[in-house]
């Protein structure tokens, strides 16, 4: 049940599926911004939004992968284990959504709504 | 057709709760008294998680993931002998059944939430935030329950008994871990 319970912490409003969003601008950026410096700066942070959402998959994947391999016939988990394993789940969580904040406002700054608008029209 | 699942579903588990002429890792071939008296609204909890899977919840809930919450509810019945032991170990189960479906109807929602928002150019910083830490608040509230329901879950049996559920338990967290990882 462990196992259970920490990936509903680690998972649940795991909301920050960015992929369409990254495959998206991506794929439309050279239509939306005639600039080519311009262009290439909101490429580079979409490159490192999808960079940093891979590092944070790893990591939250790394955490159920240990905490399953913990996770053994005969082992009973402390209070004091339990609250060290939720705090790493919590941490990497507000870390994933800092990050993801930070780099969308960069985005949004590097372009202006029209060109917002043809970079991501299906969003 | 969702009513026949369920028939399906408590028909499937009332033969694994009659289960025990199997001798499945040694367990007793008979239930004792008392056991017998907790099964039936024991059955209920069956009942229940059948229940949640009916109608369209089945787009989000999976019967993999309703069938091991069965699995491990009559595990429990079918291993632990002592009733105020059982109750509290079945309790944590359907408490954490409870939370995981809110979880998942809370990460639709978030995920609904998430891309209308993030679509929007005018979004600002703080509309940003809060809609993670609107999903960050909820689950650190929960972080207190499931701790208890884990340290209940894990006092009410013994470690035999913990050995011998662990093909179930270890069912259960699967196919928990796959159903809020399918999006």
């Amino acid at each position: 049940m462990l196992i259970a319970l920490l990936t509903l912490i680690l998972l649940s409003g795991d909301s920050y599926d960015l992929t369409e969003f990254i495959a998206e601008g991506q794929r439309n950026m050279a239509a939306a911004v005639d600039d080519p410096q311009r262009r290439q700066n909101a490429l580079d942070i979409l490159a490192e939004l999808e960079q940093t959402m891979a590092s944070h998959k790893a990591d939250t994947a790394a955490l159920i992968a240990r905490t399953r391999a913990d996770f053994t016939e005969e082992k009973v988990w402390s209070t004091e284990e339990l609250d060290a394993l939720f705090a790493e789940a919590r941490a990497l969580k507000v870390e994933r959504a800092e990050h993801f904040i930070e780099l969308r406002l960069k985005l949004r700054a590097a372009l202006n709504a029209s060109e917002w608008a043809q970079a991501f029209p299906e969003s | 057709m969702a009513v026949e699942r369920v028939d399906r579903l408590i028909n499937h588990s009332g033969k694994a709760a009659a289960a025990p002429l199997t001798h499945r890792r040694g367990r007793r071939p008979w239930l004792p008294l008392s056991r017998r008296v907790i099964r039936l609204p024991l059955m209920g909890l069956v009942l229940l998680v059948a229940m949640g899977c009916s109608g369209n919840k089945t787009q989000t809930i999976s019967e993999s993931y309703v069938q091991s919450a069965v699995n491990l509810n009559n595990g429990l019945v079918l291993s632990v002998n002592d009733v105020s032991r059982l109750t509290s170990a079945t309790s944590a189960l359907q408490q954490a059944d409870s939370l995981i479906r809110q979880a998942v109807k809370r990460r639709n929602e978030a995920l609904k939430n998430f891309a209308k928002t993030n679509a929007d150019f005018d979004a600002s910083s703080e509309q940003l935030s809060a809609l993670a830490m609107t999903t960050q608040s909820a689950n650190a509230a929960d972080v207190e329950t499931l701790i208890g329901l884990v340290t209940t879950f894990q006092s009410a049996l013994s470690a035999e008994e913990l050995a011998a559920l662990y093909p179930e338990r270890a069912e259960f967290a699967t196919q928990t871990l796959m159903l809020l990882d399918e999006y």
